[in-house]
């Protein structure tokens, strides 16, 4: 029994360190966002029957339950049936009463704090995920004596069989003490933007699993609301030769899609976002015809990936399609070819597709029929798992 | 600089203030979004892609006809105008305003914000 992020690759970078008796240090920047990470592992914790004690100290419990459904995650009917638990060490700050079951009159105090928590987790009994939102609340506060805590609260998770994840903000805080913040920690997972030319994003790494440091899984990021945490494709060029089928492509694979069309033909761009098995990728179909081709080159920066679709029947128009990723500039990146209109009489097989490009041997061709859905989300995978391809310290 | 991102949103903002503008966004020139401040329910990335197509679009039309660089793209609509002009070598800014909006206002505080932006995407 593990957390699940469910996103897959992330999932199986994890799969040994997120189980019972250990602890996840999750550590990010300030601006990047952390907590939505925190309510997808415990959404998906939950979702599986089992029970989530939430220590709170920088926000309500009420703001907690709201910001999660604006994720689509619907706190409020595990907290009915009692497997959702606060510790409310917050509204002690203002010297509020707190109609939390757990409930730490003075939050100035580490050890009140230290026994309400206790308390929750011998009354919930074992098998919890116990989040604590946050741990750079508590370092503010206490600083050092937290590690004391930790200590125990680590030795209280192998008793107990729970799993602790702690959030931490990075502020300027004493080197030292996250060394020994991060010492502590079974698993570290790291959020932090990045800025790679003009395109920003955030990224995840994967720097500690098991208690071992490890070749870390870097991978880029987004919130969507809803659906929360996905690895972030910015940019996934479908291109092929006028009337192989891209626009087709490109919307039955997205869940919202927007073309500039005339009668049945791409004027200017068919765009859709995909979400698929943790992924979200921005899909731009280009133009088929050559006289389109400067707006092809324009839009093939930044790619990361392509997808090029053909008409099978068609071999005349396969010389064309390789033009266009020379024209595209993406010849040469992660690719996969969509040998489309499968059901169609005269349609050539993919091997015979292949062999007729003159494709190298690693670019998978698989047999499409996309005005039928039929092997096209199969492709996509493919493509992915040449553009993630070596970002994980396993294969 | 870790918050380049947060620089550019409340230059976005200012910008909207500044010029009367409805919605802003910064997006590349290949039609990535950068950043946006637009009302809830546009879909940003998609508005993003048509920006760039759009821009595209004038300046390989402007090439065909030999007629030298495009400068801003301006979309008059029954309810909205659309302006876009270049931000530098890989961006664009673009922006949305009511269609009564003062024109000479919006171009001007996009030229302004433009060499902003430049300055700090380098």
């Amino acid at each position: 029994m593990a957390l699940k992020v469910n996103i897959p690759l992330v999932d199986e970078a994890v799969c040994e360190g997120f189980k019972l008796g250990a602890s996840t240090l999750i550590i990010s920047k300030p601006f990047t966002e952390a907590t939505p990470f925190a309510y997808q592992l415990a959404y998906n914790w939950m979702e599986d029957g089992n029970t989530v004690i939430y220590l709170t100290n920088n926000k309500r419990p009420d703001i907690i339950l709201e910001d999660s459904l604006r994720y689509g995650w619907d706190f409020s009917k595990f907290r009915k049936e009692d497997r959702l638990k606060f510790v409310d060490a917050y509204t002690g700050f203002m010297g509020i009463k707190s109609e939390e079951d757990y409930f730490v009159n003075n939050p100035h105090d580490l050890s009140e704090v230290d026994q309400v928590l206790v308390k929750a987790v011998s009354d919930v009994g074992n098998r919890a995920l116990v989040i604590i939102d946050s741990l750079s609340t508590m370092v503010d506060y206490f600083s050092d004596r937290v590690l004391e805590r930790i200590e125990e609260w680590g030795r209280l998770a192998i008793l107990k069989d729970l799993h602790i994840l702690y959030l931490f903000v990075e502020w300027d805080f004493d080197e030292k003490l996250k060394e020994k913040l991060k010492e502590a920690a079974d698993n570290i997972v790291r959020l932090s933007p990045i800025e790679k030319g003009v395109v920003l994003s955030d990224l995840l790494i994967v720097e500690k699993v098991n208690g071992k440091l490890v070749r870390p899984l870097t991978v880029p990021i987004r919130y969507v609301k809803p659906g929360g945490m996905r690895i972030y494709v910015p940019k996934i060029l479908v291109t092929g030769p006028y009337h192989a089928g891209k626009t087709t492509v490109v919307h039955a694979l997205s869940t919202r899609a927007v073309s500039v069309q005339r009668r049945e033909t791409t004027v200017a761009l068919d765009f859709g976002h995909l979400d698929y098995k943790g992924f979200h990728a921005d899909l731009f179909g280009t133009i088929g015809q050559e006289r389109f081709d400067p707006i092809l080159e324009q839009l093939g920066g930044e790619t990361l990936g392509v997808i090029l679709v053909i008409d099978s029947t068609d071999p005349s128009s396969f010389p064309r399609a390789i033009e266009m990723l020379h024209k595209a500039k993406v010849y040469g990146l992660p690719i996969v070819v969509f040998a489309n209109k499968q059901d169609l009489p005269g349609a050539l097989p993919p091997e015979k597709v292949k062999e007729l490009m003159k494709l190298p041997e690693d670019v998978p061709v698989v047999g499409t029929v996309a005005t039928k859905k039929i092997n096209i989300h199969e492709g996509v995978e493919e493509l992915l798992k040449l553009i993630f391809k070596g970002v994980s310290g396993k294969t | 600089m870790s918050n380049t991102k947060e620089v550019l949103k409340s230059l976005l903002m200012e910008f909207n203030r500044s010029a009367g503008a409805i919605a802003s966004a910064l997006v590349t020139r290949d039609g990535i979004l950068i950043s946006s401040v637009l009302p809830e329910g546009i879909d940003a990335e998609a508005f993003a892609a048509m920006t760039a197509t759009m821009m595209g679009a004038a300046e390989t039309a402007f090439s065909e006809l030999k007629a030298g660089a495009a400068e801003r793209v301006i979309v008059e609509g029954s309810r909205v105008k659309i302006v876009a002009i270049g931000a530098g070598e890989n961006a664009i800014l673009v922006t949305m305003a009511s269609s009564d909006a003062a024109l000479g206002l919006i171009l001007h505080q996009m030229k302004k914000f433009g060499e902003k932006v430049k300055k700090i995407l380098g």
